[in-house]
């Protein structure tokens, strides 16, 4: 395995940094543990100074007790992202020119590697590597921070300035290190946040944009742009930029939050569906995720219902239970819906999802009574059985909702008003369903004077 | 790096290329090794490799073949077969970890196989330049 790629000064320059830096490996193969270690204290690290650790946990604690500079890990560590122990290593390492974060991985995916740079993790080393590979990563990170080019040295007294608050200064920094690299986009970024801070939005648009004229994908440029977009609540092209975001970073999960919630504002709900596919890729489902994918679909699900397409609309609810993992709320939201447009037998598909320990509750009695109002022409039995709910203590809203409504289509006006009087003294926020169903309406505004229809299939 | 992203979401980014090991076998007593999948390539070279098995397994001078698959990766590549010797063994805690010198296998497909591991590592460098901007 040859070095002649590497001059002797670099190796010695590398040495040197190495043989004063506390070192942490962080892995769960032995192997791999072995190999870097050798491959560490041949570059020049000291034994003494390299602590190891075989799993996240134990990472974990030696970031907070050993304190090091240089942190080796792998992408994967059981269960848990090796990622994560980037923020802890910041949190004890604070100045970035004095610590490194190196990831050695087997996992090779775009989406891991993408998660790697937007988290601005200095080297990804792929497994398997040859030695010539993870020293010259090594050797480039460290140069990086023992001698950085001037383009770096002016970024870095930006970044000082505006720590400082010196808004003005950081800005002439920056300008100055546009000029010192062909293609400057991460200058240009640092431009646009200080015009940001500043309240100036056009030219700090006007930056990301420059940044992005020189790199397509700069991270911070396209993340800027969209915050840019976003305060001036230009939706549609803030969405345009975080779908881009997306699609080049596919892996963060509190990104896919942040598509969905424009995706819905903006009505791109043919784009839903793909990002649900994003989400059955990503390994961590905060309750964040899950509710905002599950809410998407149920949103995409009404949209096609509403524009009678009802066979997306089922594929679409199917896929929004599933994510929800039986969350009721989501089953509850699914089940109105289909009944609202008339497929109530699709309902009760639905339902049998619910927990089965939820099943003598208030809720999900109401969305029994709501199916069979729309699938029986028995309207006494509707009005009865949800009488009798109610009287029982079982109280929901849906239930007051139906009855109300049975009784208004049957001219029993005294039970109408006696109930609706009760459902709005409960419930006051939802006093204009109870209006609508008083006026034989359901929630649609669809006004049934007769039986109600039966659900499709 | 940039130009050849997808504009759509593409489910392959979470597709991870592995040189995984697919079967091995003693040379001298035929008896294959019951679950290869212990097997994980560290490093490779030119004609080595640095291999994780489990404990106990082999000892060094053991002539092993081994077959090597690449998965994940949308090039096709055929199974190496590779017939060698354990030079070295190490007992690691946990696990054994041998350097393995190859001597008969398709060359050819073993330097396409090196390549496409260097290729993907030239990538990610390009990609970690072009979103960090330096």
């Amino acid at each position: 395995m040859s070095l002649d790629k590497i001059s002797k000064a670099q190796e010695e320059a590398l040495r040197s940094y190495l043989s004063t830096k506390k070192i942490l490996m962080a892995d769960t193969s032995p192997s791999s543990k072995a190999s870097l270690h050798q491959a560490l204290t041949e570059l020049g690290a000291k034994a003494t100074n390299i602590k190891i650790a075989s799993s996240f946990r134990d990472a974990e604690l030696l970031i907070g007790e050993f304190k090091p500079e240089v942190v080796i890990c792998d992408y994967d560590l059981g269960k848990r992202c090796g990622l994560d122990l980037l923020q802890k290593q910041r949190a004890e390492q604070p100045d970035s020119k004095k610590s490194i974060f190196v990831m050695v991985t087997g996992n090779t995916s775009q989406s891991a590697v993408a998660r790697a740079a937007e988290e601005d993790v200095d080297a990804y080393v792929i497994k398997p590597f040859t030695t010539f590979t993870l020293r010259q990563a090594l050797m480039k990170t460290a140069m990086l921070k023992m001698s950085p080019p001037e383009y770096l040295v002016e970024i870095e007294a930006g970044r000082e300035a505006i720590k400082d608050g010196k808004l003005d200064d950081a800005i002439k920094h920056f300008e100055k290190a546009k000029t010192l690299d062909p293609q400057p986009a991460l200058a240009c970024a640092y431009i646009g946040q200080v015009n940001y801070m500043k309240s100036q939005i056009a030219p700090a648009e006007g930056s990301y944009q420059e940044g992005l004229g020189h790199n397509k994908i700069h991270y911070k440029c396209l993340v800027g742009l969209y915050e840019a977009l976003m305060g001036q609540k230009r939706y549609r092209e803030a969405y345009d930029v975080v779908k881009k975001i997306s699609n080049y970073f596919p892996a963060n999960p509190q990104r896919l939050t942040m598509v969905l919630r424009l995706a819905i504002m903006t009505q791109s709900y043919d784009d839903v569906e793909k990002y649900y596919q994003m989400f059955t890729k990503i390994d961590e489902r905060s309750p964040d995720v899950v509710r905002y994918i599950s809410a998407a679909l149920v949103v995409c699900g009404k949209y096609y219902l509403q524009t009678n397409v009802p066979s997306r609309a089922l594929e679409l609810y199917k896929k929004a239970a599933t994510a929800a993992y039986g969350n009721p709320k989501v089953l509850a939201e699914i089940v109105q819906g289909l009944c609202d447009f008339g497929q109530a037998k699709e309902a009760e598909g639905f339902l049998k999802r619910y927990p089965p320990e939820l099943q003598k509750t208030a809720p999900f009695k109401a969305l029994e009574v709501l199916i069979l109002d729309r699938m029986t022409e028995n309207a006494s039995l509707v009005l009865d059985k949800s009488r009798s709910l109610i009287q029982e203590g079982l109280e929901d809203p849906l239930l007051y909702q139906v009855a109300i409504r049975r009784a208004a289509l049957a001219k029993q006006n005294d039970i109408r008003d006696d109930l609706f009087y009760r459902a709005t003294k409960k419930y006051a926020d939802q006093t204009e369903r109870f209006n609508a169903a008083k006026d034989g309406k359901t929630v649609t505004g669809a006004v049934d004077a007769a039986a109600t229809p039966k659900g499709k299939g | 790096m940039g130009d050849e992203l997808p504009e759509d979401v593409d489910s392959s980014m979470f597709e991870s290329m592995k040189l995984v090991v697919t079967s091995v076998v003693h040379a001298h007593t035929k008896v294959a090794f019951k679950d290869p999948s212990q097997f994980n390539i560290i490093e490779f070279s030119e004609n080595e490799l640095l291999i994780e098995l489990p404990s106990k397994s082999y000892a060094t001078g053991h002539y092993l073949m081994i077959n090597l698959e690449v998965k994940g990766s949308k090039t096709p590549f055929k199974t190496l077969e590779i017939e060698g010797k354990i030079e070295s063994l190490e007992n690691l805690d946990g696990a054994d970890q041998i350097r393995f010198s190859m001597s008969q296998f398709d060359h050819s497909e073993w330097d396409k196989i090196r390549a496409a591991f260097s290729s993907r590592q030239a990538d990610i460098q390009n990609f970690f330049a072009s979103v960090k901007g330096y």
